[in-house]
C-alpha cells in the first residue's frame, strides 16, 4: 500500500518536533502576552505603531509627519498601476475581486495547491503573469506602490492570518520561526534579540520596535528610501545590518518569515502604508 | 660588570634571534589560487546552510584583484579571512541549530 508523502512527512514532524515543541496558537499567545507584560499602559493596538507607540518623544515627531504623510503620494501611484489595464485587458481586480473591502489582513495565507505561503506581492505578481505581463522587480518602486494602495484600502482591519492544520502549512511556519530566532551575521543577531530582547532600546540614535505588531504599517515609506518599500526590502536591510548575507525578496525564506512574523501580530489593526525613519 | 652583563645581553639576543622562525615565505599565484579556492569552498558552505555572511564574496572579489595586480601577500591574507568567515558562519549554524529554540517565547 503507497504511503501518501503528506502522512509520512505529518509522522516526521511529530517525531522530530516532540511533545515539547508548542503550536502557533501557543506561541501567538505567549509572544503577545510578553509584550503587554513588557510595555504596561501601551494598548494592544498601540503596538501597530512601533516605536512611536512606545515613546512620547517620538510620537511626537511622528504626528507631525503623519500630517504631511510622504507615502500619500505612493498611494495615489498605486491605485493608478492598480486600475491600469493589462493589454489583455483584464486587470488586477479580476485577480483581486474584494480589493475594495480590504484584503491585506488575509496575507499571507498558505497556498495548499502550491505548497507554499503566498503573500500579496508574490500575487500581485502571479497576476500579472496570468495576463500575460512582465513581472515587478520585488525591490523596487512600482510593486511596492501596488500594495501600498491595497494596504491603504485593508486599513482598520485586524489581521488574520491562518495557520491551517496541515503539515506542509506547519512547516513553513515553523521554518519562520526558526529563522525568528536563529542568529545570523557577523553580528551575531536574530531578529529576536533585537525585536523581543531589544524592543524600546536604542541603537545609536535609533529605537528598536517590538515585534508585535511590527508589519502592520508595511509597506513603508522610509525616509531612507525616498519612497515606500515592502516588508522583505526591509528584511534584506536587516540581514545586511547584522552582516549576513540577504535573501530573495519573495523566495522561500522570507515568505516563510513573513508568514511566522505576521501570525504574531494578529488581531493587530493594519495602518499601511506607514512612515518611518 | 657592566662588560659581563653587555656580553651577556648580546649573547641572549642572539639566542633569541637564532630561534625566530624565518619569515614565511612570500605569496605567488599558486598559493593564492589554494587559499582563494579553500576560501570559496567554505563560502560556499556556509551559504549551502543559509547562513552566509554578507561581506565573504566580497572579500573573495577583491583578493582575486590584487592578484591580478600581482599583489599575492594581501590577496592571499584577505582570502585567508575570507575562508575564516566561511568557517565560523558554518559552526554558527550548526550552533544555532541546536540553541535557537531556547530563544522561543512561551
Amino acid at each position: 500500500m503507497r504511503v501518501s508523502k503528506t502522512i509520512i512527512l505529518g509522522a516526521a514532524l511529530a517525531v522530530a518536533c516532540g511533545a515539547a515543541q508548542a503550536g502557533p496558537q501557543q506561541d501567538l499567545k505567549a509572544f503577545q502576552k510578553h509584550f503587554m507584560d513588557s510595555f504596561p499602559g501601551v494598548a494592544f493596538d498601540e503596538f501597530g505603531n512601533g516605536i512611536y507607540g512606545i515613546n512620547k518623544e517620538r510620537r511626537a515627531e511622528w504626528e507631525q509627519m503623519e500630517e504631511f504623510p510622504d507615502y500619500e503620494l505612493s498611494i495615489d501611484k498605486g491605485k493608478e498601476r492598480f486600475n491600469k489595464p493589462f493589454a489583455d485587458g483584464k486587470g488586477y481586480a479580476d485577480c483581486f475581486p474584494n480589493y475594495k473591502q480590504g484584503i491585506k489582513q488575509n496575507y499571507p495565507y498558505f497556498d495548499k495547491a502550491r505548497g507554499q505561503v503566498m503573500t500579496l506581492e508574490w500575487a500581485i505578481n502571479l497576476c500579472r503573469k496570468k495576463h500575460g505581463e512582465k513581472p515587478l522587480k520585488y525591490a523596487k518602486t512600482p510593486i511596492a506602490q501596488i500594495s501600498a494602495y491595497l494596504a491603504y484600502l485593508s486599513r482598520g482591519k485586524k489581521i488574520h492570518v491562518v495557520i491551517p492544520d496541515d503539515p506542509w502549512a506547519l512547516k513553513a511556519y515553523n521554518e519562520g520561526k526558526r529563522f525568528f530566532y536563529s542568529k545570523r551575521g557577523q553580528l551575531n543577531f536574530s531578529c529576536a534579540n533585537c525585536h523581543i530582547q531589544g524592543a524600546g532600546k536604542l541603537v545609536r540614535a535609533n529605537i528598536l520596535s517590538p515585534a508585535l505588531g511590527q508589519v502592520s504599517h508595511f509597506p513603508v515609506y522610509r525616509k531612507k528610501w525616498g519612497g515606500v518599500g515592502t516588508l522583505h526590502r526591509r528584511y534584506k536591510g536587516c540581514n545586511k545590518q547584522v552582516r549576513a548575507k540577504p535573501f530573495k525578496p519573495q523566495g522561500r525564506v522570507y515568505r516563510n518569515l513573513e508568514y511566522f512574523h505576521t501570525y504574531m501580530s494578529n488581531g493587530i489593526a493594519l495602518n499601511g502604508p506607514g512612515e518611518r525613519q | 660588570m657592566y662588560k659581563k652583563v653587555t656580553v651577556a645581553l648580546c649573547a641572549g639576543i642572539l639566542v633569541a634571534l637564532g630561534n625566530m622562525p624565518l619569515s614565511a615565505s612570500a605569496a605567488d599565484a599558486a598559493s593564492f589560487k589554494a587559499a582563494y579556492d579553500a576560501a570559496q569552498a567554505a563560502r560556499k558552505q556556509a551559504a549551502a546552510v543559509g547562513f552566509e555572511w554578507r561581506d565573504t564574496a566580497k572579500m573573495l572579489k577583491k583578493a582575486k584583484k590584487l592578484a591580478k595586480a600581482g599583489r599575492f601577500d594581501k590577496a592571499q591574507a584577505l582570502a585567508y579571512e575570507a575562508q575564516k568567515q566561511g568557517e565560523l558562519a558554518t559552526a554558527q549554524a550548526a550552533e544555532q541549530a541546536k540553541a535557537w529554540r531556547a530563544a522561543v517565547l512561551r
